[in-house]
C-alpha cells in the first residue's frame, strides 16, 4: 500500500527523521495539487486498492487537507493519515467537525508521538499533540519510533488511558537514510532494543495493548521465548520484513521508502498501476539481496531468510554500507 | 425531417402553444423547477431538459432526490464550499444532470475533474478571453484517456462519441447552439438561430408556427454554411490542424490567445487514440 505525501513541510525536527534526505532536497512549498490527487486516486482505484494512506511532512499543513480527505472518503477510500498531531487550530476543529461521526475503519490517524521528556519537545508542541488526541480519541493509533536503546513507553500508556486512544501501538525502529546523517539504531544495538521492548510485556498484557512491529526488525534477534510471546499476543501477525512501502511525493515521484528516498526515484507517470511499481522495486530489492542477503553476515545462510519468514533487516543498512565501499557491485545498488 | 428542440423561457402562455413540441425551458431560479415541469406536462409538450442558469454555487443549491426524472442542464458559477458540495454529491449522482461551469473562475479548471471522478457529468463553458489552453489540454486528456472510467466531461466526451475524422464535428449542441437541433424562442414566440441572436433581437421567424419552414430559409442556410467564410478569409483558422473539431469557435480570441490551435490539434490526436482504444475493446455476441 503506497503512502502519498500531501506536503513536504514538517513542524518537527526529530533526530531520527527518515524523511530528512527527501525533505532537504524538496521545496517545502511543494504540495500535492488537486489534479494529482485525482490522478493518484484513479491509479489506486485502477489497482483495486481501497486504502489511501496520507503522509507528509505533516499532511495537515496542506491548505486543503480536510477537503482532500473528504474527497477521498466520497470516492469510497478508507483513509489513514500519518500525523504528528500538531495541527493548526482551524484545521483541527474543522477536521473534528467533518469527521467525528465516521466509523474508525473509514478514517484513522496514526499519530507519531515522541517522548516529551527524552525528545525535549517544546511545551506548546506537547500541548498541541494532547489537544489533537483529546479531540480524536479512539480514532488515533499511537506510533512510536525507537531511536535509542533507553527508550520509554510509559507516556504512551498514559496517553492511551487519558485520551482513550486505540489499544495498539505501531512501533518502528529508526533506520539509516542514504546520503544523510540521522540518528538510528545500530546493528549492534538491535538486540538491546528488543530486550528493552520486552520489559514492557507485563504492561502490554495488563492494559491489553497490541503492538505492531514496523519493517526492519530481524527475526534472529528475538529469542524463541520472545517470539512465542509475540505469536500469542499478536495472533501471529508480526512481520520481520523489508519490502518497498512505496512513497509518492507531491511532485509525483515515487521511491521505495523514506530511508531509501534517494534510491531509484522514478516518475509515477511511468507506471500504469501499483503492481507495476511494486514489481519494479521488488525486483531491485531482490538484486540488492543477491549482493548481501541481509544486514548480518549470517543472513546469507539463514533458512528463515531463504524461506522469506525474515527479510534480513532493513535494506538501508546494506545500501549505506555499499556506498562506503569501492563500487564493484552491480549498478542497481548504487543508483 | 427531425423537428427542432425549442429553447424557450418559462412562460406559460408560450408553453401553451408548444403542444407536442420538444422544449428546453430556461429558468433562472431553482424554485421554479417543479412549476416548469408541471406546466410543460399540462400543455403536453415534451421536456427535453430544463436549462437552469444561476449565480449560486452548486454546493448551495438544495438538490432533491425527487428531481431524478427531470433532465437538468445547470449553469452554475462554481462548485462552492467543498464540504457542502460533497454532502450533495450522493444526490447529484442520482440526478439526470449535467453541470456547466465557466472558465472565468480559476478553480473551475480543477472542479471538472472532481465532478467527473465523483461520477457527476459536467461541461466546460468556454467563457472569458484568457482561457488556459494548457490546462484544458490536461483536462481533455483526463476526460478521454484517464486511468479509469469516470463521468463524461463535455464537450470532450461528446465529441469523442460522435467523432468522424472525415467530417466537421460540431459540439455546439452541448451548449444548445446548433441550428440543426436547437432554436431559441423569446417570450413572444419569435425564433432565433442562437442565444446570441436572441439577445441581439435577430429573429429568423416571427412566430413559432413558422419553425417547421426554418431549415429552408436563407438565414438558416447562411448560418449552417457559415464555416466556409473562414476559408474565404484564409486567416489562421483556415490553416489550423484542429479545424474539423473547432470550426472557428475561437477565431475572435485566437490572435490574443493562440493556444487554441495547439489544443485542438492535441484534441484530435487524443480522439484518434480514444477511438483506437475503443476499437480494441472486445465486444462479445449477444442475443
Amino acid at each position: 500500500m503506497p503512502n502519498i505525501l500531501l506536503t513536504q513541510r514538517c513542524v518537527r525536527s526529530c533526530p531520527y527523521c527518515f524523511a530528512k534526505k527527501h525533505m532537504s532536497e524538496s521545496s517545502p512549498d511543494d504540495i500535492l495539487s488537486w489534479e494529482n490527487l485525482v490522478y493518484l486516486a484513479d491509479l489506486l482505484e485502477a489497482s483495486n486498492e481501497r486504502q489511501f494512506r496520507i503522509l507528509g511532512g505533516e499532511p495537515t499543513l496542506h491548505p486543503d487537507f480536510n477537503h482532500m480527505v473528504l474527497y477521498l472518503l466520497e470516492r469510497n477510500f478508507n483513509v489513514i493519515v500519518f500525523t504528528s498531531g500538531i495541527m493548526v487550530e482551524r484545521t483541527l476543529l474543522e477536521a473534528h467537525y467533518l469527521f467525528k461521526d465516521l466509523p474508525f475503519e473509514r478514517l484513522a490517524f496514526i499519530c507519531n508521538i515522541n517522548d516529551p521528556q527524552k525528545s525535549n519537545s517544546p511545551l506548546a508542541e506537547v500541548e498541541s499533540v494532547k489537544r489533537f488526541l483529546k479531540l480524536f480519541e479512539n480514532r488515533v493509533i499511537p506510533s512510536f519510533n525507537i531511536y535509542r536503546t533507553d527508550f520509554e513507553l510509559e507516556f504512551l500508556f498514559h496517553y492511551m488511558n487519558e485520551f482513550g486512544l486505540q489499544r495498539s501501538i505501531r512501533l518502528g525502529m529508526a533506520h539509516p537514510i542514504l546520503g544523510k546523517r540521522n540518528i538510528f539504531i545500530r546493528l549492534n544495538d538491535v538486540e538491546a532494543v528488543i530486550k528493552r521492548l520486552f520489559t514492557y510485556t507485563p504492561l502490554f498484557e495488563r492494559l491489553r495493548v497490541k503492538i505492531g512491529l514496523d519493517c526492519g526488525f530481524p527475526l534472529c534477534r528475538f529469542s524463541d521465548e520472545q517470539l512465542a510471546w509475540l505469536y500469542r499476543f499478536t495472533g501471529g501477525e508480526s512481520n520481520f520484513g523489508c519490502a518497498p512501502a512505496i512513497d509518492i511525493g507531491p511532485d509525483m515521484t515515487v521511491w521505495p521508502c523514506f530511508p531509501l528516498s534517494s534510491f531509484q526515484k522514478r516518475s509515477i507517470f511511468g507506471f500504469n498501476c501499483l503492481k507495476e511499481i511494486q514489481d519494479y522495486y521488488v525486483d531491485i530489492f531482490n538484486k540488492v539481496k543477491v549482493e548481501a542477503a541481509g544486514i548480518f553476515q549470517q543472513c546469507d545462510d539463514c533458512v528463515f531468510r531463504q524461506d522469506n519468514i525474515c527479510r534480513g533487516g532493513c535494506l538501508a543498512h546494506n545500501l549505506a554500507r555499499f556506498q562506503n565501499e569501492a563500487p564493484v557491485r552491480m549498478k542497481e545498488v548504487y543508483s | 425531417m427531425r423537428s427542432h428542440f425549442l429553447v424557450c423561457p418559462f412562460n406559460e402562455n408560450l408553453l401553451s402553444k408548444l403542444h407536442g413540441k420538444s422544449v428546453v425551458v430556461r429558468l433562472n431560479g431553482i424554485e421554479k423547477i417543479s412549476a416548469a415541469v408541471d406546466t410543460v406536462t399540462k400543455h403536453q409538450a415534451h421536456l427535453h431538459c430544463l436549462l437552469l442558469e444561476t449565480q449560486t454555487p452548486v454546493a448551495a443549491i438544495p438538490f432533491q432526490e425527487n428531481w431524478r426524472d427531470i433532465p437538468l442542464a445547470l449553469y452554475a458559477s462554481s462548485l462552492g464550499r467543498f464540504p457542502d458540495f460533497v454532502r450533495q454529491a450522493p444526490t447529484l449522482r442520482q440526478l439526470n444532470i449535467r453541470i456547466y461551469l465557466p472558465l472565468d473562475h480559476e478553480e473551475n479548471y480543477t472542479s471538472f475533474r472532481i465532478l467527473s471522478s465523483l461520477g457527476i457529468e459536467s461541461a466546460v463553458e468556454f467563457k472569458g478571453k484568457n482561457i488556459k489552453w494548457e490546462l484544458i489540454t490536461d483536462l481533455m486528456t483526463y476526460a478521454l484517456l484517464g486511468l479509469i472510467i469516470h463521468a463524461p466531461i463535455a464537450p470532450f466526451n461528446y465529441v469523442a462519441s460522435h467523432y468522424d475524422r472525415q467530417s466537421r464535428n460540431d459540439y455546439g449542441a452541448v451548449y444548445f447552439e446548433d441550428p440543426y437541433t436547437y432554436l431559441h424562442l423569446d417570450d413572444k414566440g419569435r425564433v432565433a438561430l442562437s442565444r446570441a441572436d436572441l439577445t441581439a433581437g435577430k429573429f429568423v421567424a416571427q412566430d413559432i408556427d413558422d419553425v417547421d419552414d426554418i431549415n429552408g430559409s436563407e438565414e438558416f442556410r447562411e448560418r449552417v454554411e457559415g464555416w466556409r467564410n473562414f476559408f474565404l478569409k484564409a486567416d489562421g483558422c483556415a490553416y489550423c490542424q484542429g479545424w474539423r473539431v473547432c470550426l472557428g469557435k475561437y477565431s475572435d480570441t485566437m490572435k490574443s490567445n493562440p493556444g487554441c490551435m495547439e489544443f485542438f490539434a492535441e484534441f484530435m490526436d487524443s480522439l484518434e487514440k480514444y477511438k483506437a482504444i475503443k476499437k480494441r475493446e472486445k465486444i462479445i455476441w449477444q442475443p
